[in-house]
């Protein structure tokens, strides 16, 4: 079923829905192979839809009109398009009015799809909200069939700020117009605008001669390919066409813009902001021993995260109590629940951890400043977007390492990043330094693979037919700990053992694991740390006089990470990391080492660096093993899709490198 | 990881609440010690009904749960399921006792209601109304729920589940009968529940059921929990507008009435038929009908639930002219099709999913959730599908609604099940066919030529009969060709690292029910090389994966085996300046649940023959059985795996 959620929100009247199906030429109807992709199993030949804000009664209404029209190819396409789902808000007035549809047959006959029978139904009724649907099935489909249906999406009691136009399907398409009419109001002033996202845009021209329809104008994109998602793919918002449109005050120039909107966000922050006595006292206890103002700065920080109890998070055992307590008692919607607040409580949501952490360093004389990142979980930043929609709910506080010199950042609010680090989706991008006197846009570091690391050991004895058995210990430092605390925080100690075994068996098949330790999963101090034994029969292979064995033990059972021979979107990596293992065997009596090589090292450009080499201690007939990885180096997170091939070619060297197998002889030991 | 929920937070009341005594008695009740991660105990879980003769029923449900762990405050979540058309929740509240003794109650504002739409259809009446309390409790808060629902309904059963997954200390079900009713227990799945007469009160009680977690390869979860069948029986003096069915054949009676009328053969129906079977043989006509059924899209829009809407299809004509449908739908559409040519059908109710879900012991329609046909065949028809009826004859069952499984064949997860026959007074259960093993066979030929370097090149060509064959036509139909060959792309590099694909050729044979898959790959990574001088070749290289997870070293439940068997040979090609160093040692398994054999052979000094066959039987094994399938399918394993080695130099 197709689930239109509704991106684009409308409303009724001004003029009626268009009534007249537009005709359709006989090569269309009669035609059999798809235009665009000939793998598709349907294209749109059009959808065009009439978006506008107007005023009723003195109110201002939003409402599109929607017409698209499908041609279906295969049984496939009936499946996915023959039904259709449209959800829209009842909760803030939207309906969905004068639907129809019908199909045209091959020979030109028509099926009309009636409006009543379209079922509606609640989706979900929760407090004040109220998500509806209007569904309906074409009926009589076959293959060849052309579908096409109108509707109108109203809400009432409102313009929209920010409409979101899509201009991709997921099928090809020949054409996705968009017509546009902003409210005109005499007191309103504010100017529609818009910002076009991985199309070919060819900017708005004026509707003339369509009746009723002045005052619109319109966009198109023809011969859209088809979205189709990828792994590893930057943000759907990134590589998928569409229009943003907004409405703002005036021009906006962006050297003007950006100044201007870092000095009111600084404004708005620092309301937030109470340096009291109390602040002062801590800021001279945590960060006055410190000499340097990146020590005091993480010294600060990491008082923040960890005396602070962060409302958003579990770390540290919050409860849901307290939590209620918070919102019920402590943070009341009318009050601005400030710096001082946050620490009178010692506790906060992350944006009033965050305000705390910028008390504390200006009490200690650190000269912070606010800050807005850009974030690869959105679109990615376009300084010609005058527009703070995309980031201005990514707050951080930047601290100068000496007056005047280099900035670091600092999101105190996420309680699990090293004091220093940022989020990973604000790594290495640009930034708004909310500076009151300097306002200006900056791009901000990327951790280096050193600071995200799993640090991994084990000591193992292989038995002669090919047991394994040993302890082994995973620390996991930087963005890599992070992300595994927000996995974890939220279970108990045995939840936590319950699921990691779970994992660790279905790595290694068969094997039991035993004494399983978890440290740190929920506080921001300590690094996340897993402990095991294990014993696993048949991990090395029995051959007649032979034995094979992996020694890279914490990549057993992996699998290529790239398969497709073809890319179209870039990769994109969250975070630089590194890995380094270190594995002692005590290899079986009996047995030698017969030809055994290592893989060595792996030039990966500057991206990164890959090295497995191995020792063997003849008197102690132990073979230690040692393995780093780094990716990422040099902030280097993002890779064209030409560039694909080289990417899997490096990771399909490493994972070859990863299984390497070396040979036991079953001889006596000279 | 949380993210706030401010909303749902902001929505409870604000004030301390006051607690019902049911919940602060429950919550203090004693339970044994659990499996350290056990997510809730379940304190009460109790449903009173009062059944009047008209069919109008008032439901008090009253469930209370004690959070266990953090992961567990999401089992701090109630519904109640209701059809909006015929029934009314009267009362909805829920309230959270904190281990300090601190309240909440979410008042009927605080519930969220929701379409209770399958992820199959377009359209359903059902609701669910739902307190979630996740957000406000913490390990060793009791979490509790009670609801009243007044609805007017033709059943007179009921089912309830004593259990989930979760341990249970009080499961309770309670039905307040109409003077001169009376009412029975059908106990599935081992349920010990007691039955206790008080007037016309029944009470079947169970208490501190264990908790449950299913294992790989175990029947599915409602058919090893326990459960009751509840059913109501009026005085045979009494009329009333509910159904009571006192034997299965009162099952088939009762749903023929709903669904017959709906196959009536209209002008269209007729010509649509006699169109499709235009100078056909018997059993192609029914073919063809049938297939033409099985053409018919998939859309569900179930309406009148509480009314047995759920049972009656919509008509044959309407049906055909809107070319879609739920499986009752097309299933009645065919019978309609098939009066046209003379052939009779009848209608059947099947439970899919778990084809061990439905027992005898329950004569209720409750026990189903979809619709096939059986068709009345010449007695010399043979197909997988077919079965002699005592009374009826041949039969043949179809199923419309998967449009992967051709005429002549059942999907596997239907057969060897209980299924309803709805024949009037001469219906009744009859269990389905079974395949054998050899109908579900995967036979693969490969040819490879191992590089020098160690890279590998050639073709594998895989025909499959049966269940393999219709999954790999479903694949080949649910996604693009594109998408099928990325996805195939993606399982041969998944096992032959850096492989690609330079060709695929896949494609349902429909003459001979036979599903045919040619790759032609390549990769230059294969042999591991150790030192220059040892090559390490994986002599099979992809599994044959249609086997059980047998990780655990010990299990307690039933493990369910699917009827399938494999051959396989392997042809390789050796690079010159090697030598043939190490071959495995031939493999022979057998066992009560099927065979193995695995062979390695040189065939001259560039050429090694791998071949190996593989026999499951369709079988329940008990628990017990566990360590014999396990020592099977470890050496499978192990063989599966087996490298041979060569030596570099010649």
């Amino acid at each position: 079923m197709k689930n239109c959620l509704f991106a684009v929100w409308i409303a009724s009247t001004v003029f009626a829905a268009e009534t007249n199906w537009r005709p359709i030429p006989p090569e269309i109807l009669s035609s059999k192979t798809p235009k665009i992709d000939p793998q598709a199993d349907a294209e749109c030949l059009f959808w065009d839809s009439w978006v506008e804000d107007y005023t009723q009664g003195g109110y201002a209404q939003h409402r599109t009109e929607n017409y698209i029209r499908i041609k279906l190819y295969n049984a496939r396409a009936i499946e996915t398009w023959g039904d259709v789902k449209i959800e829209y808000p009842s909760s803030i007035g939207a309906t969905i009015s004068d639907f129809k549809g019908r199909v045209i047959k091959t020979d030109g006959s028509i099926v009309e799809v009636k409006g009543n029978q379209a079922k509606d139904t609640t989706v979900l009724k929760a407090g004040k909200l109220n998500i509806r649907a209007k569904s309906f099935a074409f009926p009589g489909l076959q293959p060849g069939d052309i579908i096409e249906y109108k509707y109108i999406e109203n809400v009432s009691g409102g313009y929209f700020r920010y409409v979101r136009l899509p201009m991709q399907m997921e099928i090809p398409a020949w054409e996705i117009t968009r017509n546009v009419r902003p409210l005109y109001y005499p007191s309103f002033s504010d100017r529609m605008t818009s910002y076009p996202f991985n199309i070919d845009f060819k900017g708005w021209r004026e509707v003339t001669g369509v009746a009723g329809r002045s005052g619109f104008v319109r966009t198109s994109v023809q011969d859209m390919p088809a979205f189709v998602r990828e792994p590893q793919m930057p943000d759907e918002d990134d590589v998928r066409g569409w229009i943003l449109i907004f409405y703002v005050e005036g021009e906006r120039k962006p050297e003007k813009y950006w100044p201007s909107l870092g000095r009111k966000l600084n404004d708005e922050f620092r309301k937030g902001v109470k340096v009291n006595n109390e602040i002062k006292k801590i800021a001279a206890e945590v960060a006055g021993p410190v000499n340097s103002a990146v020590g005091k700065a993480k010294a600060l920080a990491f008082y923040c995260q960890t005396q602070i109890r962060n409302v958003a998070f579990e770390a540290d055992g919050m409860k849901a109590q307290d939590r209620d307590d918070f919102f019920k008692t402590k943070l009341k919607d009318d009050d601005v629940y400030t710096s001082a607040d946050a620490l009178k409580h010692k506790i906060g949501r992350p944006q009033d951890i965050r305000l705390l952490f910028f008390a504390l360093a200006e009490a200690a004389g650190l000269n912070p400043v606010f800050a807005v990142s850009s974030s690869t979980d959105g679109p990615l930043f376009h300084a010609a977007f005058t527009d703070p929609y995309f980031i201005k709910s990514n707050v951080l506080v930047g601290i100068p390492e000496t007056p005047g010199g280099k900035l670091n950042f600092y999101n105190p609010g996420s309680p699990y990043l090293p004091a220093g680090m940022v989020n990973k989706e604000y790594q290495g991008q640009p930034v708004l330094l909310c500076d009151p006197k300097e306002p200006k846009l900056m791009v901000g570091d990327a951790s280096p693979a050193e600071m995200s690391a799993a640090n991994r050991s084990a000591a193992f004895s292989l038995s002669a037919d090919g047991a394994l058995k040993g302890d082994v210990r995973m620390v996991y430092t930087g963005h890599l700990g992070a992300e595994r605390k927000r996995i974890y925080d939220g279970k108990s100690p045995e939840e936590r053992d319950k699921e990691l075994q779970k994992q660790f068996e279905l790595r290694y098949p068969g094997a039991q694991i035993s004494k399983l330790r978890v440290e740190n999963a929920d506080t921001p101090a300590g690094d996340f740390t897993v402990s095991y034994h294990i014993e696993m029969e048949n991990y090395a292979q029995r051959t007649g006089k032979r034995m094979f064995l992996q020694p890279g033990f914490f990549q057993f059972a992996d699998k290529p990470i790239f398969t497709a021979s073809k890319r179209r979107f870039p990769i994109q990596y969250d975070n630089a990391w590194s890995e380094n293992d270190r594995l002692d065997f005590a290899l079986p009596p009996g047995f030698v080492l017969d030809a055994a090589d290592m893989p060595g090292e792996i030039k990966l450009g500057g991206v990164g660096d890959y090295k497995f080499g191995g020792a063997y201690n003849k008197q102690a007939h132990k073979l230690t093993i040692t393995r780093s990885l780094k990716w990422g180096q040099g902030g280097t997170l993002w890779f064209e899709a030409k560039g694909y091939p080289a990417v899997k070619d490096a990771w399909d060297k490493l994972h070859a490198a990863d299984t390497h197998q070396l040979t036991l002889k079953a001889e006596p030991i000279q | 990881m949380r993210t706030i929920l401010v909303a749902g937070l902001l929505f409870c009341s604000l004030a301390q609440a006051e607690i019902p005594n049911w919940v602060r008695e429950f919550a203090t009740s004693q339970h044994p010690e659990y499996p350290p991660a056990t997510k809730a105990v379940v304190l009460l879980n109790e449903e009173k009904v009062t059944a009047e003769a008209s069919g109008k029923r008032l439901t008090q449900i009253r469930k209370a749960i004690k959070i266990l762990t953090a992961n567990g405050r999401s089992e701090a979540t109630s519904s109640i399921f209701f059809d909006v058309r015929n029934s009314k929740v009267r009362e909805a509240k829920a309230y959270v006792l904190h281990q300090g003794g601190k309240t909440k109650e979410f008042g009927r504002k605080d519930f969220s209601e929701e379409s209770a739409i399958p992820s199959y259809a377009m359209y359903s009446s059902m609701k669910a109304l739902t307190a979630k309390g996740a957000d406000s409790v913490d390990p060793g808060a009791v979490f509790a729920v009670e609801f009243t629902l007044e609805e007017q309904s033709v059943f007179s059963q009921f089912w309830f589940a004593l259990q989930d997954d979760l341990p249970t200390l009080l499961s309770r079900f309670q039905v307040t009968v109409p003077a001169g009713w009376t009412a029975t227990a059908a106990t599935f799945n081992g349920a010990d529940a007691k039955a206790s007469v008080e007037g016309d009160t029944y009470t079947w009680e169970a208490r501190k059921l264990p908790p449950f977690e299913r294992e790989p390869s175990a029947p599915g979860m409602w058919a090893q929990l326990p459960r009751l069948g509840i059913a109501l029986q009026a005085p045979k003096t009494v009329t009333t507008p509910v159904a009571t069915f006192a034997d299965w054949k009162d099952v088939s009676v009762w749903k023929c009435k709903l669904s017959d009328p709906q196959s009536e053969v209209t002008a269209a129906i007729e010509e649509k038929a006699k169109q499709l079977t235009a100078g056909k043989a018997a059993l192609d006509g029914i073919r063809a009908l049938a297939e033409f059924a099985q053409s018919i899209r998939y859309v569900a829009i179930s309406t009148n639930l509480a009314r047995g809407g759920g049972y009656v299809p919509h008509t044959a004509d309407s049906v055909l002219k809107a070319a879609y449908g739920d499986c009752k739908d097309k299933a009645n559409l065919l019978k309609a099709l098939l009066k046209v040519a003379g052939v009779e059908a009848y209608m059947v109710s099947v439970h899919s999913g778990d084809p061990r879900y439905t027992q005898e012991q329950f004569p209720s329609p409750y026990q189903f959730n979809h619709a096939i046909l059986a068709i009345k065949t010449s007695p010399d028809v043979n197909l997988p599908a077919s079965f002699t009826h005592p009374q009826l004859g041949r039969l043949l069952l179809f199923d419309p609604t998967d449009q992967s499984v051709p005429f002549g064949f059942l999907p596997d997860h239907e057969q060897n099940s209980l299924v309803l026959l709805l024949a009037g007074e001469l219906g009744g259960v009859v269990r389905t066919p079974s395949t054998k093993p050899g109908d579900n066979h995967i036979d693969r030929r490969w040819k490879l030529q191992l590089l020098a370097e160690g890279g590998l090149k050639g073709t594998m060509e895989e025909v499959a009969t049966g269940q393999e064959a219709f999954d790999n036509r479903e694949e080949l139909t649910t996604f693009s060709a594109e998408r099928f060959r990325k996805r195939m792309e993606a399982l041969v590099s998944h096992y032959i690292p850096g492989a690609a694909l330079q060709s695929i050729e896949p494609g349902f044979d429909a003459a001979n029910n036979t599903f045919r898959t040619r790759i032609v790959f390549e990769t230059q990574s294969y042999a591991k090389i150790m030192g220059g001088r040892l090559w390490m070749v994986r002599s099979v290289p992809m599994p044959f994966g249609r086997t059980p997870n047998v990780n655990k070293a010990t299990r307690e439940q039933p493990i369910v085996l699917q009827p399938a068997s494999l051959t396989e040979v392997v042809e390789w090609a050796l690079p010159e300046k090697t030598t043939i160093d190490e071959l495995p040692d031939p493999v022979k398994l057998s066992g009560t649940f099927g065979g193995f054999t695995a062979e390695w052979k040189k065939e001259n000094a560039t050429t090694v023959r791998v071949e190996r066959a593989l026999r499951l039987e369709n079988q329940l094994l008990p628990a017990a059985d566990y360590k014999q399938v396990r020592d099977f399918f470890q050496r499978f394993y192990g063989a599966e795996a087996a490298p041979f080695v060569l030596a570099a130099g010649r």
